[in-house]
C-alpha cells in the first residue's frame, strides 16, 4: 500500500469489507462511501495519463463503473486497493490506446491538475521537469508509457507493475528498457532544439 | 555519452516526482456524477429488458398462429386428390367424363 492509500477504516469504523458486502447487496450509500474513500488513489494515478480534466473525469468514472459492475466477482483475497489499482491501470491503458499518439506541444495549462507544493522555486523546478517529461511520455506507445510511469513516477517494483498490468516481469523489463531508450532520444532531440 | 543521457533521465524523473498532482478540485462531487451515470445505465438496461419481456409473448402468439395456419393450409390439400393422383383416379375421372362412360 503506498502513501496515498488511506487505511481501510475511516472514523466511523466501517471497513472496506463491510462496505463491499453492503454494496454487493445493492446498498448505493455503501458504494458511495467506498468511492469517496478510494477516489483519490484513482485520480492521482489517472492524472499521469489523462490529456485534459474531462478525460481524467471520464477515466475515473469508467474505473468505478467497472468496480460497480464487477464487485460481485471480487473475492477479497487481496486488499480492495490492489484490485482498484489494477482496474485503474487497465482503464488508463485503454484510454491511451484509444487516443492517437500526440506529438504536439503540451502546455502547462492543459495539465488536468494543479500544483500542490507551496514552495514556489521547488514547485517551478518540479513543474518544468514534469512538463518536459510529459512531452516525452506522450510520444511513447501506450505499453511503454504505462510501464515507465509506474516504475519511475509511481516508484513501483517490476513485480508490482507486472501484477497491475497482467504482463510478465520479463515483458515489463523489456518495455521499460525500450521506453527509456525512446525517452532519451526524444529528450536529446528536445535539448538540441 | 549513454551514461550521461541515463543520468539526465534519472535526474529528470527525480525532479518530476516532486511535482504533486492536486486533483482535489476534480474530485469534488465526483460521487454524484458517478451515481447519475450508473443510474442512467441501469435505467437503460431495465427499459431494454422490459421491452424484451413484452415482446416475447407477442412473438410466441405469432409463432402459434403461423403454426395453426400452416396446419390448416396442409389440411386443405385434399387427401382424395392426392390419392387419386397416386392411384391414377384423376385420369380415370377425366376419361370417364370425356367419353361419357
Amino acid at each position: 500500500m503506498d502513501k496515498y492509500t488511506r487505511t481501510p477504516e475511516d472514523e466511523s469504523g466501517c471497513s472496506d469489507t463491510f462496505l463491499i458486502d453492503a454494496a454487493k447487496g445493492g446498498d448505493d450509500a455503501a458504494f458511495t462511501q467506498l468511492v469517496a474513500r478510494h477516489k483519490h488513489q484513482v485520480f492521482r494515478l489517472a492524472a499521469y495519463f489523462a490529456h485534459d480534466p474531462y478525460e481524467l473525469d471520464d477515466i475515473c468514472q469508467e474505473v468505478f463503473i467497472k468496480v460497480y459492475e464487477h464487485l460481485r466477482t471480487f473475492r477479497q483475497e487481496a486488499p480492495f486497493a490492489h484490485w482498484l489499482s489494477r482496474i485503474t491501470v487497465n482503464a488508463c491503458h485503454d484510454a491511451l490506446k484509444k487516443r492517437k499518439r500526440n506529438r504536439g506541444h503540451l502546455s502547462l495549462e492543459d495539465l488536468p491538475f494543479d500544483i500542490a507544493d507551496s514552495s514556489l522555486e521547488a514547485a517551478d523546478l518540479a513543474r518544468q521537469a514534469y512538463a518536459i517529461l510529459m512531452r516525452g511520455l506522450m510520444q511513447l506507445n501506450p505499453d511503454e508509457r504505462i510501464v515507465i510511469t509506474l516504475l519511475e513516477l509511481e516508484e513501483k517494483s517490476v513485480r508490482d507493475v507486472a501484477a497491475l498490468t497482467g504482463w510478465s516481469e520479463g515483458n515489463v523489463r523489456v518495455r521499460a528498457h525500450r521506453a527509456r531508450q525512446a525517452l532519451k532520444k526524444i529528450l536529446e532531440g528536445h535539448h538540441e532544439s | 555519452m549513454n551514461r550521461n543521457a541515463d543520468k539526465k533521465l534519472d535526474d529528470l524523473f527525480r525532479a518530476a516526482r516532486g511535482f504533486l498532482p492536486d486533483t482535489s478540485h476534480r474530485e469534488d462531487h465526483f460521487e454524484t456524477r458517478l451515481l447519475v451515470r450508473i443510474h442512467e445505465k441501469r435505467s437503460f438496461l431495465s427499459t431494454w429488458l422490459t421491452w424484451e419481456r413484452r415482446l416475447v409473448p407477442a412473438f410466441a402468439v405469432l409463432a402459434i398462429v403461423l403454426g395453426i395456419m400452416a396446419w390448416i393450409t396442409d389440411s386443405y390439400r385434399s387427401p382424395d386428390v392426392l390419392a387419386s393422383l397416386i392411384n391414377n383416379r384423376e385420369h380415370q375421372i377425366i376419361t370417364r367424363y370425356l367419353t361419357g362412360g
